[in-house]
């Protein structure tokens, strides 16, 4: 899955490949000397791959060019049809069925429920543990799937095991068989609250899900969902929200703490939303994304037929230089502007405001308790990995 | 510089208030709508419209001079 130790630093081949492009016909990973076409998911079709911010901007947006059908051979096998892989009117129906419950407002819910005493919670048995410790195990790992857990309403005790699971479920290590184990326990887990709910209606997610109705397209009548619809989406959320922000949330900390701006921002708060977001444009949790062109067109001056596999390198269009200045550096004063990494048009990311009130939720916790925290000088020094998925090697610190 | 939002294209995805929460919010059908008194800069308002996923907001330039 083209994760750690892969690549260390595409920048320099990216801004190659977009001068020389910025459409290639070739899979990424080829452009990195690593498997082509045959190792990809839709081998059987002519590979292409964009890579500046203005073509990346158009692909993302133009949905019905370029369809997500493409998540049907990856996400798809593994959490069933969802919203991710949909299309049109039929997107726009389930999107629209679960967009109210992860507005702004809706988060501070979220935070004040779940998040801020599961933060305080980790930080907490930190500090009693002491000594030197690796943030991104410790702390990183943790709170997204915690988050997603508490908001499908699992009691606190099956937490853990919940979080064991969703590391197999979504991990590249382990083997399809595992993987689909994992799926299947998972699924058994959230059936049994489907049901509760369904008996007792609550206000978590998973209660939300079984009260929605969705309209059906060619008669308007409306129906309820079924468990394998509620099921599809609440999968999708562990690959979506969980190793996402649990490696954004690493590359936060590391981009504050090489870049001696921890102090900066823990003493000025207002500084931590233009952190966050450069640490975004600067580092993507999820560097491309997949598309299938749905006619022959043009892009760029490159003809893709009908078909064609287009991966856009949100990556790439976030160190464009005719978008910004100096693009690989980590600059906290640089004014914010829109970046590629939750992607755009319909199918903008729809947690990224849980992503990012649960990367401020965590730096607070984080600036309160943890004041003087400074990478470990004793430890390996860390630097960024991967490229389908950035990360962290880890975060060694000391906080006393 | 008056804001328009066409509620046909907007998906409700609260982009527009991430970058402009003091000129943007949503509505109960969870549509953006502007609020009226704005104190965003605005460069905060421009980002808005740019990031929208589905080119919902449209920024009208006053005419005057």
């Amino acid at each position: 899955m083209l994760g750690a130790g892969v690549v260390d630093d595409p920048y320099p081949q990216y801004d190659e490949l977009r001068e020389s492009g910025p459409v290639h016909e070739h899979a990424l990973t080829e452009a990195f000397g690593l498997a082509g076409p045959e190792g990809s998911i839709w081998g059987d079709r002519k590979q292409f791959a964009c890579y500046d911010w203005e073509t990346v901007d158009q692909v993302l947006r133009d949905a019905e060019l370029f369809s997500s059908e493409w998540y049907e051979r990856s996400i798809g096998v593994v959490v069933g049809r969802s919203m991710i892989q949909m299309g049109g009117i039929e997107h726009r129906r389930y999107r629209g069925l679960v967009q109210p419950a992860f507005t702004r407002r809706e988060m501070e819910t979220w935070q004040q429920r779940w998040v801020a005493p599961m933060v305080e919670e980790i930080v907490d048995g930190l500090v009693r543990r002491g000594g030197a410790v690796d943030l991104y195990a410790e702390l990183c790992s943790k709170v997204p799937v915690f988050t997603i857990a508490s908001s499908f309403g699992a009691e606190p005790e099956d937490v853990p095991r919940f979080h064991e699971l969703a590391v197999t479920f979504t991990g590249a290590t382990g083997s399809p068989v595992d993987r689909l184990k994992a799926a299947e326990e998972i699924a058994t887990y959230l059936k049994g609250v489907i049901e509760q709910r369904r008996r007792e209606p609550r206000d978590d997610l998973i209660g939300l899900l079984c009260e929605v109705e969705v309209e059906d397209p060619d008669d308007g009548t409306r129906h309820r969902l079924d468990d394998e619809e509620i099921l599809a989406f609440a999968r999708l959320m562990l690959p979506a929200g969980a190793g996402t922000t649990y490696r954004a949330l690493g590359l936060l900390l590391l981009a504050l703490l090489e870049n001696d701006a921890f102090e900066r921002v823990r003493d000025d708060r207002s500084l931590l939303d233009p952190a966050i977001e450069e640490t975004l444009r600067w580092e993507q949790p999820l560097s491309s994304v997949g598309r299938l062109a749905t006619r022959d067109t043009e892009l760029a001056g490159v003809e893709i037929p009908a078909g064609s596999v287009m991966q856009a390198s949100l990556g790439a269009a976030n160190h464009d230089p005719a978008r910004w200045r100096e693009p690989h550096r980590w600059d906290l004063d640089r004014p914010v502007q829109p970046h590629a990494t939750f992607g755009s048009g319909p199918h903008l990311c729809v947690g990224m405001h849980l992503a990012r009130m649960e990367l401020r939720t965590a730096m607070n916790g984080i600036f309160d308790r943890l004041p003087g925290l400074r990478l470990d000088p004793d430890a390996r020094a860390p630097w960024v990995t991967g490229l389908t998925f950035r990360m962290p090697t880890a975060v060694p610190v000391l906080f006393e | 510089m008056a804001i328009r939002i066409d509620r046909e294209r907007c998906m409700g995805s609260g982009s527009c208030q991430f970058h402009a929460p003091a000129t943007f919010d949503l509505d109960d059908e969870c549509k953006a709508v502007v609020l009226r008194a704005s104190r965003d800069e605005e460069r905060a308002i421009r980002n808005a419209a740019e990031g929208c996923p589905t080119r919902a907001i449209e920024l009208v330039e006053d005419s005057a001079g």
